[in-house]
C-alpha cells in the first residue's frame, strides 16, 4: 500500500513537473527567476496529513521530488498542509505572516514562494496525490467555482455569437424575423384561399 | 550449490565451479557470458526504449525517476551511470548537476552507448556528459571520483557482481552512494505467478514481433530469475563494504532499488 502510494506520488510529480516545465518555456520571466535559484533545494513538509515536496530549480526548469535527503535542503518550510496550500494560493500573504516554520535560508524561501505563486500552478491538484480528502475537497470547491465560471462564459459566448450572426454579419435571420415571415406566409395563404373561394363563386355564377 | 525454485524451473544460482556462471538458465564458461550478453544488447539496442515502454507499460520511467529521487543529486556533483544504456538516468542527472557538475554515461556495450549518446545529443543534453565504454568490474576511474553511482537494470548481466560492487565502492567518494535498480523477487505469490506467465510467454513473443529476436527477451526473463533477491543483494553490498544499505520494493517487488553508502 505504502509502495503503491509512493509510485502514485512519483507519477503525480512527474506529470506536474512536465506540465510546469512546458509552461515555463512560454514564460521567460519566471524561468529567468528560477535561474537565480539554480542549484538550490527547497523542501516543503506538510503535516495533517503528512506530505513532503522538494523543489530543485535549474536553468532548464524545475524538478519536483517526493523524497530527498533529510536536512540537505537550503530552505525548508514546515507547517500544516492546509497552511502551506493557503500560503501558495494567497498572493498577498507574506511568509512572515504565515503560520509556517522556516528552516535555512529565509530569503531563498521567500523568493521561491514568489516564483511558485507566479507559476499559477493548481497546487491543490498537484498536492491531492499526497494529501487526500482535505485537498480533494478544496479542489472540488475550486472545480465548482471554475464550473460556474465556464457556464457563464459559455452563455455569454452563445449570446455574443447569436447577436453577431443576426445583427452584425446578417448571416442568419433572428427569431422575430422568422415569426414575422411565418405570419406573413400564413396571411398570404389565407388571402390565396379567400381569392380561390371567390374565383370558384364567380366561376359558378358565370356557368349558371 | 544453492537451488532456487522459481515456479517455472529449478535454477542453479551459485556457480557449479569457479569457471562457470549462468547465462539465463544455461550454465556457461565465464569468458563466454560477457560475449553472449553483448550479443543480446547489440541485437536490441535500436529498439531498447520502445521495448522497455511496451514491456513495462511505461512504468520503467517511474522506477528510474524514483531512483533519481533517492540519489540526493544536486548541482555541481559528479555522477556515474553504469550500464546507462540509452541514457534515461543520465539525461535527468545532467539537468540536476548543471554545467558545474559532470555525468559519466558508461556501458560495456558500444551499440547501447551509441544509441544513448545520439539520443542525449539529439535532445540537447551535452557539455556535462561524457561517454565511456567500460566494464563495471574494472571501472577506469580514479578512487573517490563520484558522489553517486547508479546501475539500472545492469547488475544482473555482470559476470562477477561482487567484483563490480567493489569497483563501484572504490570510485565513490566517501559519503557517496550507490543505487542499484534491478528486477527482483515479487513478494506475493499471485503476482509472482502472473509475472512468470507474462515473462515466459508474452515477453519473448513481444521481442519476436518488435525486434525479431525472441531469444534475447527469453534471456531477460531467465536472467531476472537467477538474479539475487532483495535480501541477498543487500547482503552482497554489505559484504563489499557498503554502509546503511537499504532497499525499496517497487511494483510488488518486481523491481527493487538498493541503496548503500561509502563511509
Amino acid at each position: 500500500m505504502k509502495e503503491a502510494a509512493s509510485m502514485a506520488k512519483t507519477l503525480a510529480l512527474s506529470s506536474a513537473e512536465s506540465l510546469i516545465n512546458k509552461a515555463l518555456q512560454f514564460d521567460p520571466i519566471t524561468l529567468q527567476g528560477l535561474q537565480a535559484l539554480d542549484g538550490k533545494v527547497i523542501s516543503l513538509y506538510g503535516r495533517s496529513p503528512t506530505f513532503q515536496l522538494h523543489l530543485l530549480p535549474s536553468e532548464d526548469g524545475i524538478s519536483l521530488f517526493s523524497i530527498y535527503d533529510e536536512g540537505k535542503a537550503d530552505a525548508s518550510l514546515h507547517g500544516s498542509t492546509f497552511n502551506l496550500v493557503q500560503l501558495l494560493r494567497k498572493k498577498d500573504q507574506s511568509l512572515a505572516e504565515a503560520p509556517i516554520d522556516i528552516q535555512g535560508d529565509q530569503a531563498l524561501a521567500e523568493e521561491c514562494l514568489n516564483l511558485a505563486r507566479e507559476l499559477e500552478v493548481d497546487w491543490e491538484e498537484l498536492l491531492s496525490g499526497f494529501i487526500g480528502d482535505i485537498a480533494a475537497h478544496e479542489i472540488g470547491r475550486q472545480g465548482r467555482r471554475f464550473g460556474r465560471w465556464t457556464k457563464k462564459v459559455h452563455q455569454s459566448m452563445l449570446r455574443n455569437t447569436r447577436e453577431y450572426l443576426h445583427y452584425e454579419s446578417r448571416a442568419v435571420v433572428n427569431e422575430k424575423e422568422v415569426q414575422q415571415f411565418g405570419t406573413e406566409v400564413a396571411q398570404l395563404d389565407e388571402a390565396v384561399s379567400h381569392l380561390e373561394g371567390r374565383i370558384q363563386t364567380l366561376k359558378a355564377r358565370l356557368e349558371s | 550449490m544453492v537451488a532456487i525454485h522459481s515456479g517455472i524451473n529449478t535454477v542453479i544460482l551459485s556457480m557449479a565451479n569457479d569457471n562457470k556462471t549462468h547465462f539465463g538458465y544455461q550454465e556457461v564458461d565465464e569468458e563466454e557470458k560477457e560475449g553472449r550478453v553483448a550479443e543480446v544488447f547489440h541485437s536490441v539496442a535500436s529498439k531498447y526504449d520502445l521495448m522497455n515502454d511496451l514491456m513495462s507499460g511505461g512504468i520503467h520511467r517511474l522506477w528510474k525517476r524514483f531512483t533519481i529521487e533517492l540519489s540526493g543529486a544536486r548541482k555541481g556533483q559528479s555522477i556515474l551511470d553504469i550500464a546507462g544504456g540509452t541514457g534515461d538516468l543520465a539525461q535527468k542527472f545532467s539537468s540536476i548537476v548543471g554545467e558545474k557538475g559532470h555525468v559519466v554515461l558508461a556501458d560495456i556495450n558500444d551499440s547501447m552507448l551509441r544509441v544513448g549518446r545520439d539520443k542525449l545529443i539529439d535532445h540537447g543534453y551535452a557539455g556535462n556528459i561524457t561517454y565511456t565504454q567500460a566494464n563495471a568490474e574494472f571501472l577506469p576511474f580514479a578512487d573517490n571520483s563520484f558522489d553517486c553511482v547508479t546501475i539500472a537494470f545492469g547488475l544482473r548481466n555482470v559476470t562477477h557482481k561482487d567484483v563490480a560492487l567493489a569497483s563501484i565502492l572504490r570510485v565513490l567518494k566517501p559519503g557517496g552512494r550507490l543505487l542499484v535498480l534491478e528486477f527482483s523477487k515479487p513478494r506475493q505469490k499471485a503476482i509472482s505467478k502472473a509475472y512468470d506467465a507474462y515473462s515466459f510467454s508474452i515477453l519473448p513473443a513481444m521481442g519476436k514481433l518488435i525486434t525479431n529476436d525472441a531469444e534475447s527477451y527469453r534471456y531477460l526473463a531467465e536472467s531476472i530469475r537467477v538474479h539475487p533477491d532483495q535480501e541477498t543483494l543487500k547482503g552482497m553490498m554489505e559484504e563489499q563494504g557498503f554502509s546503511r544499505c537499504k532497499y525499496y520494493n517497487l511494483t510488488g517487488g518486481i523491481v527493487a532499488v538498493h541503496r548503500g553508502f561509502k563511509v
